[in-house]
């Protein structure tokens, strides 16, 4: 009898060994669960693109079922707030926009409720620089233009949708790293509004992605590109100066390194804090596998969905250094020049 | 032109293509006619099944689906007084009183039948625009379209039946409740209590959903049954109100106009159209005092402008890659995931699509309006229903409806607070076609006056299109005293 109990015992200790290092393993973990894939935009946007062309990949290498859900609302932040205070399985993640959130944060938005130095950070899936295009209409075509009728007295105007939203933050740095005498004008409704406007020579010029300066100038003459935003060149438009090299003077370097970080976090993949460890690798190497499959990125690229990949780590790094310890007369300099000096 | 055109009818005829058209069809009805399923909500649903097509067969499936959604949006409106989506609450105003006094089926075909015309002629206008996109795009700029969305407003008193005081306090009221979220410029956030839902603004499909369905579903439950078949059987009824559209042909196509134009800017959106259409009828007409009593021309008028504005709104979406209404906005995005990029290259491009996608959008509305006029004597019977059969199933379809918008289950909760709020509009005789027109426009005039301080200054206001379009309201607001004068001045 005792003996018995004792193989029963054993077995119950046995199952319950293998149940929880069953758990622990993520492979059986996800094996033919509901894995949510948040995407804060509505459906056929950039990201939705990105999140839907990753999806099948995702399945396939997890072996969950992956579901794309679109939660938008917020500019994009409310289903990150949901992220940031759901459950830690890992059975939701969700694609970031870098860019507004880490602005946001920094200039203390209402909508943010969440501390990108908290979440659990994936991968990258792209981080596209920024490109200074200027309206055909104002008579400038060069960086340097710009610089000489500033200092003449004249007004640089920059078209954007609000504050912080990414066209007007990036004009704002170029503005204050090179002490231009600018002025913002935002409320439209999307960047392809401001480049009407700037089409029609209602604003001197505005900022935006490489992929939307591209699509923007091929082809017509109402729109050229000046500078793109940071040290390097962009892939797409490689006849496009850096604003260093542009420039005969950039003042206020800072500005331009402080935004190319935000821009480093990019496109990334996030999931709640405080999920196991062995979770996040799992699906850190999935990615990674993804991300770097040149299939896949000759599949994305077709797509017109470039992928630059940087591991989960790597971009959480960066969001400390970003975001890390910034000082507090900085802080207010940067609150500044993105929410108040241009307005 | 013409061989960009040619291979613009090759291009459609292909079995691929007419597939997509014959598929998209009923669905794009479907969702009109479902209360709470929207254009948006058909094309947010129908997009990812785009992916695998190709270019010209999944436009032309998006296309369809969204261009069709009115025409079967202005049926639920009139027999069940629930705008099918947004747009076809201006619809409402005329529609609904019509089918209180049994001439439903005559509503229903004016309707219809106004939708093809309103939806031929706003191809036609793309049609005509295709080659010539740019300059007239350039045109209305932010001070232009301050002053159109102002032209809405000062309509509001014209739209309201009954007291003008009353009509005005439902308008105003909306275009408070649109002060709720972010500031459209500065981006401060105004009256959100600390609330997350609140910070983005109200959204419309809960807005419109809660104010027409709930009252009409509890008046419904409560007792009141829909109008008594009156007059002659609706499938009668029906082609009486077809041929209506085209005796009054010089409205149906004044009307059209309008909504072509206004879905030619990018800023204002589709919802006013209707209403901006409904208010010029009103305001020409010898006897305005019989809109809102059950006329047909109250019907025809916005319904053609509903589907005119989708030929318009194509306009900036293919020549600069801007969305000329929400829906385009969409489109947009599904032009990028089939590889096009609409802009000033596209047209140079791709000229062939651009054609390809008016004809699509002409076989489209004409096709439509044929089946829901087969549709229209069962449709109709709909009214004749048990209530107690008719308001579960509504209910149902409301509450998906408002959950469809954002998988979000907050609005399901303020689509049933709005529900309340139409209640007591109705209990005290507030227009509420008003209070959602002011709703829309509250923040465009404040948007696009800012923007136009901003860049030009007061001057804005001596812009010549500016001017002309000042000159219109004015004409419009005195038009029935105007009228007045005249005539007395003729008899004397």
């Amino acid at each position: 009898m005792s003996r018995l109990i004792s193989a029963l015992a054993a077995l119950a200790v046995a199952a319950g060994l293998s149940a929880a290092t069953a758990q622990d393993d993520p492979t059986v973990f996800y094996q033919g669960k509901n894995l949510i894939f948040v995407v804060p935009y509505g459906p056929g946007g950039g990201f939705d693109q990105y999140a839907r062309m990753l999806a099948p990949h995702l399945d396939e290498k997890t072996g969950a079922t992956v579901v794309v859900e679109n939660r938008p609302g917020g500019g994009g932040m409310t289903a990150i707030n949901q992220i940031a205070s759901g459950e830690a399985d890992g059975l939701t993640i969700a694609i970031l926009n870098g860019v507004p959130a880490a602005l946001g944060q920094i200039t203390e938005a209402p909508a943010i409720r969440f501390d990108l130095a908290d979440l659990t950070y994936l991968a990258r899936v792209n981080a596209e620089p920024w490109v200074l295009l200027v309206s055909a209409q104002s008579g400038y075509d060069s960086l340097e233009d710009l610089v000489q009728a500033s200092e003449q007295g004249e007004e640089l105007t920059f078209g954007g949708t609000g504050r912080a939203d990414g066209p007007t933050d990036a004009a704002a740095v170029v503005c204050a790293a090179l002490e231009l005498n600018c002025r913002m004008v935002v409320g439209f409704q999307g960047s392809s509004e401001v480049s009407l406007a700037a089409i029609r020579g209602d604003v001197t010029g505005f900022a935006v992605t490489d992929r939307s300066a591209r699509d923007y100038s091929t082809g017509s003459e109402d729109l050229v590109p000046v500078a793109v935003i940071g040290r390097q060149r962009s892939a797409l438009l490689p006849d496009v100066p850096t604003i260093f090299e542009a420039a005969d003077e950039v003042k206020n370097p800072f500005w331009i390194e402080f935004r190319g970080g935000i821009v480093d976090v990019g496109r990334a993949i996030v999931t709640a804090p405080g999920v196991p460890e062995e979770r996040v690798e799992f699906l850190r190497q999935a990615f990674e596998q993804i991300l770097t499959d040149p299939e896949v990125v000759a599949e994305a690229e077709a797509k017109g969905l470039p992928i630059s990949y940087a591991p989960g780590s790597e971009v959480a790094q960066t969001v400390k250094d970003v975001l890390g310890e910034i000082p507090e007369d900085r802080l207010t300099d940067i609150r500044d020049v993105l929410l108040n000096r241009y307005f | 032109m013409w061989d960009s055109m040619l291979s613009a009818f090759g291009a459609v005829a292909q079995p691929g293509v007419i597939w997509a058209v014959a598929s998209a069809l009923p669905v794009g009805l479907l969702f009109g006619l479902l209360p709470g399923l929207s254009g948006l909500t058909a094309l947010a649903v129908l997009i990812p099944f785009v992916y695998g097509m190709d270019g010209l067969q999944g436009l032309a499936f998006l296309l369809t689906a969204h261009a069709v959604v009115y025409t079967g949006g202005s049926v639920t409106a009139i027999l069940l007084g629930i705008p099918g989506s947004p747009p076809n609450a201006a619809t409402i105003i005329d529609g609904v009183p019509m089918r209180n006094k049994g001439l439903a089926g005559m509503a229903v075909g004016a309707a219809v039948t106004a939708s093809a015309v309103g939806g031929l002629i706003g191809a036609a206008v793309l049609f005509v625009l295709l080659p010539v996109l740019r300059p007239v795009v350039m045109a209305f700029g932010p001070a232009e379209t301050f002053v159109l969305a102002m032209m809405g407003l000062t309509f509001l008193a014209a739209v309201g039946t009954g007291s003008p005081a009353k009509g005005l306090f439902a308008g105003a009221f909306g275009i408070f409740l649109s002060f709720i979220g972010y500031e459209p410029v500065t981006g401060v956030p105004r009256y959100w209590f600390g609330s997350e839902y609140l910070l983005d603004g109200l959204r419309i499909i809960p807005i419109a959903l809660g104010i027409f369905a709930i009252p009409e579903l509890l008046a419904l439950a409560a007792g009141r049954s829909l109008a008594r078949q009156q007059g002659p059987l609706p499938g009668k009824q029906m082609w009486e109100g077809a041929r209506a559209v085209f005796r009054h042909f010089g409205l149906s196509a004044r009307s059209a106009g309008i909504g072509a134009v206004i879905g030619i800017i990018p800023g204002v959106g589709g919802e006013t159209a209707p209403f901006v259409a409904y208010a010029a009828a009103k305001q020409g007409d010898r006897e305005p005092e019989r809109f809102g009593t059950g006329v047909v021309e109250g019907v025809i008028a916005p319904e053609s402008a509903n589907n005119a504005k989708e030929g318009g709104a194509l306009v900036p979406t293919l020549a600069f890659g801007v969305p000329g209404s929400a829906g385009m906005a969409l489109l947009l995005g599904a032009f990028l995931v089939l590889g096009l990029q609409p802009g000033p290259e596209f047209l140079r491009l791709h000229l062939d699509i651009g054609m390809a996608l008016v004809l699509v959008l002409a076989v489209a509305n004409l096709f439509a309006a044929a089946i829901m006029l087969l549709l229209t004597p069962a449709l109709a019977r709909v009214v004749t229903l048990p209530p107690a059969l008719l308001v579960p199933v509504l209910m149902a379809l409301v509450t998906l409806g408002a959950y469809s918008v954002a998988n979000d289950m907050r609005d399901v909760v303020a689509t049933f607070a709005f529900g309340a709020l139409g209640v007591a509009f109705v209990h005290f005789g507030l227009n509420r076609a008003t209070f959602l027109l002011g709703f829309v426009l509250g923040p465009l005039v404040e948007r696009y006056l800012t923007i136009s301080l901003n860049i030009f200054g007061p001057s804005f206001l001596l812009r010549p299109i500016v001017l002309v379009l000042i000159a219109l309201t004015v004409l419009g607001l005195a038009a029935p005293r105007l009228r007045r004068a005249w005539r007395r001045r003729a008899r004397a």
